[in-house]
C-alpha cells in the first residue's frame, strides 16, 4: 500500500473517535466516557520535575504517578462524582478539552498507537480557572468493531500544578 | 488600615481566632521573619539526595535553598541565590552537579557552598575579590532526625530534638518501625491552593473534625461496599485521640489500644502470607526497639510539625506522606508532597502503598481534591469587609481541656473531635509574632 492511501481514513476514523471523546468529558458524560476503555485498560500521568535532562524529568512507571488507575478505580472515581458528596467537583466544573497534533505513530492490526496534545481549560464556580497542557499517547484497540482505548499515558507540560486535579484528561 | 495587635486578633479563652490573620499582608509577613526565618523547616529526606553531589531545591518561608550533598558526603544547605547579584545558582528540582555556575556572570560554587570560580577575576576585580568571604549563604543550623532533614536560619535557636520535644517519642514509631528504613519513592507532587498556608498546616495539626463531611464521599463509597480506601484509618470515636504538643505540633486519630496493628493484620491476611509475616515483624521491631505504649501506638496516623510540615503514617500497609504547605503570599499556598516506603517491605506492600498515595492522598486523589476545594472557597468567602471582622471558632472541647487523662503517653490529649491542637497552634503562633 502506498502512504496515504489507508492511513488517511484510519486517521479520520482516531481523531473522530478522540472528538467525541472529548465531547463526552466536557458534557459531562462519564460513564458513557467510561465505557470507551477496555477492561484491562491502564490511565497512567507520570509527575514531572524540573531537571537538567529531560530523560528524568518524569516519573517512571513503578515510581509515584498523579494516576495510576486501572478500568475499576477510574469507575470509582466516576461513582465518587455520583456521591454527591465530591465537593471538588460540586457543582461540577466546566471543562473544555481541546485535542490537536493527532498522531498515528504505529498501526496494526486492529491496533493504533495515537499521540496527541491536549490543552483543558476548566472554568469552575465563579472565577476559578485553570490551563491543563500536555501530551496524550494512547493505544486504541478495535473490539466488536469500536475503538476503545487501552492505555492512556497522560504526560502535563507543567511541574507545578495550578490547582488540584478533579478532572479527566 | 491599622495593623492591629497579634494579642487582638487570637483570644483563646474564648477560642476566638480572627480571620484576619490569613488574609493581611502585613501578618503575612512578620510570619516570614517571626516564624519561617526562625524556626526548624523540613528540608527534604536523606534518601532523596543519597550520593555525594545529589541535591534537591526548595523554600524556607519564601526564601530558596539548595539541599546539597558535597563530595564528601555532609550535607548542607544553602540559600539559591548568587552573592554577586542574587540570580538563582540553581534553576532545576533536583540532580547532582559538582558545582553550579551563576548564569548571570558565572560565578562557581562549589557543593560544599564555597565560592571556587569568578570569571576575570585577574581583569575585572585586580584579584582583589574576598573569595573566601562569598560563598552561597549556608543555613546555619542544620540537623536531621530519622532521616529527616530540618534547617533553621535562627542561630539562637534551641536544638532540633528539643524542638521537637516530646512529638519525637511517636516520630520514632513512624521512623523506626519500617524494617530497611524509610525511604521517599521518586516523583514529587507540587501544586497551587489559593489559601493560607496555616488553614492547610492547622487541618494536620488538629482538625479531624473535618473527616466525616470533608471526605463524605470516600464513606458514600464505602457503604456501597467500595473500599476506596483503607477503612480502617476512617473509624472515628473515642477509641481515637488528638494530642497536642510544646511548641504547637499535633497528632490526630492517635489509637493506644493497638487497633491499628489489629487492623493492618486483617488486611494482611487478605494479602497473603507474606504481608502478615511482614506486619508481625513491623511490630516486633517496634517492641525490640521501642516501649509497649510505643508498640500499642504502632502508627500514627497524621499531624503537623510546626510550622508547615505535616506528614501521614496510617499503617506498615498504607502510605507515609510528608506534605509541605509553602507560604507563597497570604492567600497562597504551595503543597508539594512525597510518598514514602519500607526499603524492605514485600514488593506487593510496595505497590499497595504507592498506589493508595496515587489514588487518595495525591493531588489527583480522592482525599486531597476535596481538601483544595474547602480550602480556596474558605479564602473566598472570608476575603470581603464584613467577613474579615469576624473571626474562625475553635471553641470545640474549650471547657474540657485536660480532661482526657492517658498515663504513659506524652504529649496533651484530647478526644477525636476537639479543636484542642489548633488551639495550642495558635497560642504559639501569636506568642511568635508579638
Amino acid at each position: 500500500m502506498r502512504a496515504g492511501e489507508e492511513t488517511a481514513p484510519l486517521i479520520r476514523e482516531i481523531e473522530q473517535f478522540l472528538y467525541r471523546e472529548a465531547r463526552l468529558l466536557d458534557e459531562g458524560r462519564f460513564s458513557e466516557w467510561l465505557d470507551l476503555f477496555t477492561d484491562d485498560a491502564r490511565y497512567w500521568m507520570p509527575t514531572r520535575e524540573t531537571r537538567l535532562s529531560r530523560d528524568e524529568e518524569l516519573s517512571r512507571p513503578g515510581e509515584l504517578a498523579l494516576f495510576e488507575d486501572d478500568k475499576a478505580f477510574l469507575a470509582m472515581r466516576v461513582k465518587r462524582l455520583e456521591t454527591g458528596l465530591a465537593h471538588a467537583e460540586q457543582p461540577a466544573s466546566r471543562t473544555r478539552h481541546f485535542v490537536t497534533n493527532v498522531e498515528i505513530v504505529s498501526a496494526e492490526d486492529g491496533q493504533v498507537e495515537v499521540h496527541s496534545n491536549v490543552l483543558v481549560f476548566q472554568s469552575r464556580l465563579e472565577r476559578t480557572e485553570s490551563f491543563f497542557a500536555g501530551k496524550r499517547a494512547d493505544v486504541l484497540r478495535k473490539v466488536d468493531g469500536r475503538w476503545l482505548i487501552a492505555r492512556r499515558r497522560v504526560v502535563l507540560d507543567q511541574a507545578l500544578l495550578p490547582r488540584s486535579i478533579s478532572i479527566f484528561f | 488600615m491599622r495593623d492591629p495587635a497579634v494579642t487582638e486578633l487570637v483570644n483563646l479563652k474564648e477560642g476566638l481566632v480572627s480571620r484576619r490573620i490569613f488574609f493581611s499582608e502585613a501578618i503575612y509577613r512578620r510570619e516570614l521573619e517571626r516564624i519561617f526565618a526562625r524556626s526548624w523547616l523540613f528540608l527534604a529526606h536523606e534518601s532523596q539526595i543519597p550520593s555525594p553531589g545529589d541535591y534537591v531545591t526548595t523554600y524556607m518561608g519564601e526564601d530558596p535553598v539548595v539541599v546539597w550533598r558535597d563530595s564528601q558526603g555532609k550535607v548542607g544547605a544553602f540559600l539559591n541565590s548568587c552573592r554577586h547579584r542574587g540570580m538563582k545558582v540553581c534553576r532545576t528540582d533536583g540532580g547532582n552537579a559538582a558545582a553550579f555556575r551563576c548564569s548571570f556572570h558565572g560565578w562557581t560554587y562549589g557543593n560544599d557552598g564555597r565560592l571556587i570560580g569568578v570569571p576575570y577575576f585577574n581583569e575585572g576585580y585586580r584579584g582583589e575579590l574576598d573569595r573566601e568571604r562569598w560563598g552561597l549563604l549556608e543555613v546555619p543550623r542544620l540537623s536531621t532526625y530519622g532521616g529527616l532533614i530540618f534547617g533553621c536560619w535562627d542561630e539562637t535557636a534551641v536544638d532540633l530534638e528539643t524542638y521537637l520535644g516530646s512529638l519525637r517519642w511517636y516520630l520514632d514509631i513512624l521512623l523506626e518501625r519500617p524494617l530497611g528504613g524509610l525511604e521517599v519513592i521518586h516523583g514529587q507532587q507540587r501544586y497551587v491552593i489559593a489559601a493560607n498556608w496555616k488553614i492547610a498546616a492547622e487541618n494536620f495539626t488538629g482538625d479531624t473534625y473535618h473527616l466525616p463531611y470533608s471526605h463524605g464521599s470516600l464513606f458514600a463509597l464505602q457503604k456501597q461496599g467500595m473500599r476506596a480506601i483503607n477503612p480502617v484509618s476512617y473509624q472515628f470515636g473515642d477509641q481515637l485521640y488528638t494530642v497536642a504538643f510544646e511548641r504547637a505540633h499535633g497528632l490526630c486519630g492517635v489509637a493506644i489500644a493497638g487497633q491499628r496493628y489489629q487492623a493492618d493484620l486483617a488486611l494482611a491476611r487478605e494479602m497473603g502470607p507474606e504481608v502478615v509475616e511482614y506486619v508481625e515483624a513491623s511490630r516486633r521491631r517496634l517492641a525490640e526497639r521501642l516501649s509497649s505504649e510505643q508498640t500499642n501506638v504502632y502508627a500514627l496516623p497524621f499531624g503537623n510539625i510546626f510550622p508547615n510540615f505535616s506528614f501521614n503514617d496510617f499503617s506498615a500497609l498504607r502510605p507515609v506522606g510528608f506534605y509541605l504547605w509553602h507560604p507563597k503570599g497570604p492567600d497562597r499556598l504551595e503543597a508539594w508532597q512525597w510518598c514514602a516506603v519500607d526499603r524492605q517491605a514485600p514488593q506487593a506492600v510496595k505497590e499497595a502503598i504507592r498506589l493508595d498515595f496515587a489514588r487518595n492522598q495525591a493531588l489527583t486523589g480522592l482525599a486531597a481534591q476535596d481538601d483544595s476545594e474547602n480550602f480556596e472557597q474558605v479564602t473566598e468567602a472570608t476575603r470581603g469587609i464584613i467577613g474579615q471582622r469576624l473571626d474562625f471558632i475553635y471553641q470545640m472541647g474549650l471547657e474540657h481541656e485536660g480532661e482526657a487523662r492517658v498515663a504513659g503517653y506524652p504529649g496533651r490529649f484530647g478526644p477525636y473531635f476537639s479543636e484542642h491542637c489548633q488551639r495550642i497552634f495558635y497560642r504559639h503562633w501569636a506568642s511568635l509574632l508579638v
